[in-house]
């Protein structure tokens, strides 16, 4: 008796196994670490205004292409910016940004300008990270006085050498690191 | 049975006789032990000279024109426990073998293409015990480059893929434990989950042809044949134990086998492994230590005609993978490449840290047969197999214990098959007709919080095949054929989270058509083979879709990918002059249509990451042209001197361009001398020298991020012996010096030569004690 129960509920597995009968339909997998979203924040020093220019790409790799919006600035003035890092495919929409900032000993924003007398004096600004070197979500910079056509570009390295030469003033060369953001924003310098 | 044995084994070996005669008689009967009646047909196989004979109607059997020396002898006949008895010819010798009829071993089930791939295989395609012991502590894919025309694909040190002939993945099935290992064979850093200590045999078939398994190893197939199950009173056991200075690594294994009145037999046997960071010649290679634990249980049992074996096998091994080599985007991969020596070098440590991979495989089969009358089988099969893999990334969000990537294989296979023998005049046939069902899920774990590389799938597939085997006096006819249904169906969600089922169905035929033949004297031998077979695209072919880490490229499948189908044609010549020179020389070409392949596109595409490289499957007509030999030369009988080369040409036929990743051309040449005195057995001391040249044939319409790597030489070394205690203890002793000269080298089929350079020199020490 026990033999044909047994032996019944093999063959009843094997039947399942080699049927339709027994698929299980997986649920989607959230993204959770995807950067969909880079706002940079923009203030002129002495306006009350902020400006807000995203790139994004809202599918993550492939898919659509991503969308860029072209910074506009004042020659000649000082700013403060300030970076938003979100996820909008999942909801409620997450800010990396806030991550970054809790890890900040492992994260660094670097900024170049091209061309590189376009946007200078490049400044991190606080908060540091634990070990008062700097992490960049916040910063300052200064336009150049001619009127320019060129790019920022802003890269954010996953586990830098800080303590690397010229790192913590901002220089990337000796960050290594893996690369987890890399964007390059139109730029142009107006006399408005 | 053992007792016979040492009674052969009296017979001693003439001190350095260097007169080679050749005209030695080996002649008796092959009887069932239990009644002493001639087994009919029965078989006597000679592995050294690859040549046998079949018994008469009475059990009859003769061998003549062999050489003096000790010769490995196989006896088999259908429904008898084949067996291995070594016997020493110094002279005309009568000798009798006794086969328990109905008897069984585990490696029984495929008793009769064994021996006629045996002899369908070029001998130097087959590693044996002896030689597999002599390369423990490696892995299995290192362990097949001793084989001509065998190389890696590796991702750092510790994993590596094997190529037959330029073509690995999923073009090439491993077979373990007669059951096909079903993995995550999706990419280059996916190494079989096998441990070679467990092996009694290990068997290439460079040929696409074996019906009996699949039909998509349209590059080969690898045999890897555990232990068989021994009905012997005796307990047996091994004990083995090495160690390597490069990675300060460890690894020990254990065997224990008994078999109980000739109707109940088990083996146990387990394996541990650990090493630390590996080091190049300048730096220590961080983050690549290794730590694998394996095991396998069987056992069998015999009741009249009716035999059952029962065995389970778990892998388990945790890889780092090297720091360096893990990078965020192209910037990210110039920096890496444009700095010579890695841009993470840390102390030396056994911590594996990540990026880490985890894998775990067991396989669970039964397998019960009935022996028939007039030698027949009929046997069926079934195997669980569950293969996780698990791979840790450097993540944010504390997420780092979290696996990237986390997916589950779950496939069962039954295969029943049904063997016989005939004889028709003089001609003998070995035949075997089968069915097999092959069910797998494939399944994410939704935890990971990383969008899968591979969808969630189903597959469902039956084949059926049919294999001759034609024995007419010194010629081999084989031929099989084989069908299979498959159907595919994957459960892929789009970029709006929308369910989607793609479902396919696969109808894919495979033939083969083999002959061998030899002269009479066994100097000349050809064996050509001539195969046909298609594989269906894989599920990365099929649907990735996302970023490899590793060459900061973004890979596409594709859907509409159809099956690819090769024919191969490979024939191999051997020609001996007594026992003093041997050429092996195997020429094959392969034509296939509609190639698998992957190819760049025209633009990069822009990411929050930056700019990638982006890469797409694409499918073409490719042709493979090669040659491999092999000399050996054994001037006196304590000398040998070998000589291997492998030649291959990938050509996509369509853009008329060269294939990416083919083995560049390689020579290996060795010295060995070796001796027996009173109690040590088998002393010897090799030299050989590997040079690979540069791989100048690379397509051009496929941009590298680094020139090819130059040509390189490697010295290895070994001195060894083995101790006879007495008639039970043997324990057996080597020293071997891999990379002697500490040459700094990288190796194109490494996908880590964009960051570092091979494992420096390395003194591995082997001890293997056996009890019998």
């Amino acid at each position: 008796m026990k033999l044909v129960f047994s032996s019944t509920s093999i063959l009843l597995l094997i039947l399942c196994l080699f049927s339709n009968a027994c698929q299980k339909i997986p649920s989607p997998i959230n993204e959770e670490e995807l950067i969909t979203t880079i706002i940079l924040s923009v203030q002129k020093l002495g306006s009350n205004t902020i400006e807000h220019y995203t790139f994004e790409d809202i599918d993550g790799i492939g898919g659509q292409a991503a969308t860029i919006d072209s910074i506009l600035l004042s020659k000649n003035s000082m700013y403060d910016a300030t970076i938003t890092l979100l996820n909008k495919t999942i909801y409620p929409i997450d800010t990396i940004s806030n991550e970054v900032l809790e890890e900040g000993d492992v994260h660094q924003f670097f900024y170049a300008s091209t061309p590189i007398s376009m946007l200078k004096n490049f400044e991190y600004q606080t908060p540091n990270d634990i070990g008062g070197n700097p992490i960049g979500l916040n910063f300052s910079f200064e336009t150049d006085d001619a009127n320019t056509i060129g790019s920022l570009k802003i890269t954010l390295r996953h586990q830098p050498n800080k303590l690397g030469n010229g790192v913590s003033s901002g220089d990337i060369t000796n960050a290594n690191g893996e690369t987890d953001v890399e964007v390059s924003f139109p730029v142009r310098l107006t006399n408005v | 049975m053992l007792h016979r044995i040492y009674f052969l084994l009296i017979f001693l070996f003439p001190f350095l006789s260097t007169a080679q005669v050749c005209n030695y008689k080996l002649f008796g009967s092959i009887l069932d032990e239990h009644d002493n009646s001639g087994l009919e047909y029965a078989t006597v196989y000679i592995v050294e000279k690859q040549m046998g004979a079949t018994a008469d109607s009475i059990g009859n059997y003769s061998i003549e024109n062999l050489c003096k020396g000790r010769y490995t002898v196989i006896v088999e006949h259908l429904g008898c426990a084949p067996d291995t008895v070594i016997v020493e010819i110094n002279q005309n010798a009568k000798k009798n073998f006794y086969l328990e009829h109905h008897a069984k071993e585990l490696a029984e089930l495929t008793v009769t293409s064994n021996k006629n791939s045996e002899e369908n295989i070029p001998t130097s395609n087959i590693l044996t015990k002896q030689k597999l012991d002599q390369l423990q502590g490696k892995n299995l894919s290192e362990i097949l480059t001793q084989i001509s025309g065998v190389t890696q694909l590796k991702t750092g040190s510790n994993i590596s893929k094997p190529i037959i002939h330029g073509m690995s993945g999923s073009r090439i099935s491993i077979i373990s434990n007669d059951t096909k290992l079903e993995s995550q064979d999706w990419g280059t850093e996916h190494a079989p989950e096998i441990d070679p200590f467990n092996a009694s045999t290990i068997k290439v078939i460079k040929g696409a042809g074996s019906v009996e398994y699949s039909t998509d190893a349209i590059g080969g197939i690898i045999i890897v044949e555990p232990p068989s199950l021994k009905k012997y009173k005796n307990i047996q056991a091994a004990v083995s134990l090495v160690t390597q200075s490069n990675g300060k690594g460890i690894s020990g294994a254990a065997k224990l086998e008994q078999g109980f009145k000739k109707h109940f037999a088990y083996i146990l046997q387990g394996t541990y492994k650990r090493s630390g960071d590996l080091s190049a010649p300048k730096y220590n290679l961080s983050n690549t230590g290794m730590q694998e634990g394996n095991m396998y249980a069987a056992f069998g049992f015999l009741k009249k005609n009716w035999n059952g074996d029962f065995s389970y096998s778990m892998f388990h091994q945790k890889i780092g993978i090297m720091q360096s080599a893990h990078i965020g985007n192209l910037s990210d991969l110039q920096n890496a490449i444009a700095s010579n020596t890695p841009l993470i070098v840390k102390p030396f440590t056994y911590k594996i840290e990540n990026p880490k991979q985890k894998i775990t495989h067991h396989l669970a089969k039964a397998s019960i047969s009935k022996y028939l009358k007039n030698d027949q089988k009929l046997e069926i099969n079934y195997a669980v197999q569950m293969n996780n893999r698990q791979e840790y990334d450097i993540r944010r969000g504390g997420r780092s214990n979290i696996p990237a990537l986390d997916m589950h294989l779950f496939s069962n296979t039954i295969n029943t098959s049904f063997v016989r023998k005939n004889k028709l005049k003089k001609a003998i046939f070995d035949s075997k007709t089968g069915v097999s069902f092959l069910t797998q899920h494939n399944f994410n774990n939704a935890a990971t919080g990383v969008r899968p590389l591979i969808p969630d799938y189903y597959l469902y597939s039956i084949g059926l095949y049919d294999w001759e085997n034609i024995s007419i006096k010194q010629a081999v006819i084989e031929f099989g054929a084989r069908y299979d249904y498959t159907r595919f169906k994957a459960f892929k969600f789009d970029k709006h989270n929308v369910l989607q089922t793609p479902t396919y169905n696969f109808h894919i035929y495979a033939f083969v058509l083999g002959i061998n033949w030899k002269n009479k004297k066994d100097y000349f031998k050809i064996q050509s083979n001539i195969s046909y077979s298609a594989r269906f695209p894989n599920a990365n072919e099929l649907f990735s879709e996302g970023l490899h880490h590793g060459v900061a490229a973004l890979e596409f499948g594709d859907e509409n990918l159809h099956p690819e189908r090769g024919i191969k044609w490979i024939t191999t010549i051997t020609a001996q002059y007594k026992k003093i020179v041997k050429l092996e020389a195997s020429f094959y070409t392969t034509k296939i249509k509609d190639y698998i392949y992957i190819a760049p596109l025209p633009d990069p595409i822009l990411t929050i990451r930056g700019a990638f490289p982006a890469f797409k499957y694409y499918q073409t007509n490719a042709r493979l042209i090669g040659f491999d030999a092999m000399l050996e030369s054994n001037p006196t009988i304590f000398l040998q001197l070998t000589m291997q080369t492998s030649i291959i040409r990938g050509k996509n036929t369509k853009a008329n361009d060269y294939l990416i990743y083919m083995p560049a051309d390689r020579i290996t040449s060795g010295i060995e001398l070796h001796h027996d005195f009173n109690k040590l057995k088998n002393v010897f001391v090799n030299i050989t020298i590997q040079h690979v040249f540069k791989q100048r044939n690379t397509p051009i319409n496929i941009i590298d991020y680094k020139p090819t790597p130059n040509a390189y030489s490697t010295l290895n070394a070994a001195i060894g012996w083995k101790y006879k205690i007495n008639t039970q203890h043997n324990i057996s002793f080597s020293i071997s010096a891999e990379n002697m000269t500490n040459t700094s080298y990288r190796d194109y089929l490494n996908r880590f030569r964009y960051y570092a350079d091979e494992i420096g020199w390395n003194l591995l020490l082997r001890l293997n004690y056996t009890f019998n």
